[in-house]
């Protein structure tokens, strides 16, 4: 069974295959500021409600910025694109900078192809 | 009464189990089942009255669904919210609930009241963990339910959660799969110069989905072509599909930019489909047939392939997709279409899988299409990349080869 996980927090904690037992890294940290969501496994339509969920809360924080990893992340699809893209719009509403990065393989590739790549990977918005 | 129940032996039980459960129910339509299997709970548990309220589409109120002994609460329509009351109570709690004397305090439901309900028992109806209604019985006289009564009423909701459930999906596959028919003709229609074909699968994992493909002459003599992918799927993604697509349709009669015409659209969408995101391409082939204009929102590229030559991929660079941010900018691309050349446009579904790129995927495509009838196109690249392997996601390609033999 393909399992996503997503964790909020300052840093990513490579290596760390848990979710619910991994407690939240303080996601105001002094040094960066911003929060990043940082999203394993498979992104699909039964997976891609829940990174938006993330996404939205990371955004509704007090953080200063919001950066989507997408380092752990081995499948995309229009579900998960969708959910990234909407996370830019609403940054974009509460004048939040939002990014999406690390981008690997097939999900960049898939990225590019649908021509959102440079608008999502742009540390725009605030 | 109360004896009777709680000190059931082991082959009453059975009896009640079997009356539950009894395979002849399937046989019913939904509401005839519900009935009946409130006519029975009524029965085994020597109850006045019997109903099952279903939580509405936006989790919010209970509606009155079927009853036995409180026929009234179903010709009423009534309504009750969601976490008040009874019945609302046991919806939000998701757990079983006993009032053993009824009143205004503790009931909201006005029917209850006048209908002289003593004690009442209420269960969730759930579909995994997720409360889908209340299924629930009253006494006129008061009474204590048992743990054995409870646990009666819980087989009996299991059995009407899973019916309502089968419905629910039934009907709401069987609407998308009418909705997507009738806007998907098997066979475009016929456009003098051209021959067009397509095909449509939906995909074993999300059912109908929001693809569709669209071939049309226009007033000014040029031909519109159109692929897309609304994301997510079932009636929703369908119908979202529709609209869209008749849309791109009204937007092509008023101009023969596909940029100005993906423009407009995406307007549309924004404004009156918020949170819905598609991928589409849209061409435009001038009168002579020679001249492909091409605009894309997100979707993915082309092939061109023509007689004596290889087949090629349109190098169209991809605007946003339809919804994903106000003001998108977007732009056409232009191409040649040689006498007797085809056209193959495709969506993500024939070539996106877990377990390979996608450039390799467009290149097996690649590889396999050559210059064919429109109907040979569709076919090889069925064949070719869902071969053996079913389609998880739903797929759409269009074939569009000139016949008009003009050189």
């Amino acid at each position: 069974m393909p399992v996503t996980h997503y964790k909020v927090g300052t840093f990513p904690q490579p290596g760390t295959r848990e979710e619910k037992d991994v407690p939240l890294s303080n996601p105001h940290h002094p040094d960066a500021g911003g929060v990043r969501v940082t999203a394993r496994g498979e992104i699909d339509l039964s997976t891609a409600d829940d990174l938006q969920h993330e996404i939205e809360a990371a955004i509704a924080s007090t953080a200063s910025a919001v950066t989507v990893d997408l380092a752990e992340v081995t499948f995309l699809d229009s579900a998960g694109i969708n959910a990234l893209l909407k996370g830019r719009r609403l940054a974009d509403e509460h004048h939040k900078p939002y990014h999406v990065t690390n981008a690997q393989g097939m999900v960049r590739q898939l990225l590019r192809l649908t021509g959102v790549w440079d608008h999502l990977s742009r540390p725009a918005g605030g | 009464m109360s004896s009777d129940t709680s000190h059931a032996g082991s082959e009453e039980k059975l009896r009640r189990l079997q009356a539950v459960t009894d395979a002849a129910l399937s046989q019913l339509g939904l509401e005839d089942l519900l009935d009946e299997l409130l006519e029975r709970t009524r029965d085994l548990l020597q109850a006045d009255t019997a109903a099952i309220l279903l939580v509405d589409a936006n989790g919010e109120e209970l509606v009155a669904t079927a009853a036995s002994g409180l026929e009234q609460e179903v010709r009423q329509g009534v309504r009750l919210p969601v976490g008040r009351g009874f019945a609302g109570s046991v919806a939000a709690r998701g757990e079983p609930l006993m009032i053993e004397h009824v009143d205004r305090t503790n009931v909201v439901n006005p029917i209850l009241i006048t209908r002289g309900v003593a004690s009442v028992l209420g269960v969730p109806m759930l579909n995994g963990s997720q409360v889908i209604g209340v299924l629930h019985v009253g006494t006129l006289t008061p009474r204590r339910f048992t743990s054995d009564d409870v646990d009666l009423l819980r087989l009996v909701a299991d059995r009407a959660s899973l019916a309502t459930q089968a419905r629910l999906s039934r009907l709401d596959r069987a609407a998308a799969v009418a909705l997507q028919r009738s806007l998907l003709p098997a066979r475009p229609r016929t456009v003098p110069g051209l021959d067009v074909a397509a095909r449509y699968v939906p995909g074993t994992a999300v059912g109908v989905g929001g693809d569709w493909y669209d071939l049309f002459p226009l007033p000014s003599g040029h031909v519109g072509v159109a692929i897309g992918d609304v994301a997510g799927n079932g009636l929703r993604a369908a119908v979202v599909m529709g609209r869209i697509r008749s849309a791109l349709r009204a937007y092509a009669l008023e101009s023969d930019e596909p940029a100005d015409v993906l423009t407009r659209l995406d307007r549309k969408v924004q404004l009156f489909e918020p949170g819905a995101m598609a991928t589409a391409l849209y061409a435009v082939l001038d009168p002579t047939l020679r001249s492909l204009t091409i605009a894309s929102a997100g979707h993915l590229p082309p092939l061109v392939a023509e007689p004596g030559e290889g087949t090629r991929l349109v190098p169209v660079e991809p605007d946003l997709p339809l919804g994903a941010y106000p003001g998108a900018p977007r732009h056409s691309t232009r191409t040649e279409l040689a006498p007797g050349g085809c056209l193959f446009l495709y969506t993500d579904g024939l070539i996106e899988r877990r377990t390979r790129p996608l450039d390799v995927g467009i290149d097996l495509l690649l590889r396999s299409l050559t210059c064919q009838p429109a109907d040979t196109m569709c076919s090889t690249a069925m064949g070719t990349l869902l071969g053996e392997e079913e389609a998880t996601d739903d797929v759409a390609v269009l074939a569009v080869r000139r016949t008009d033999g003009a050189v």
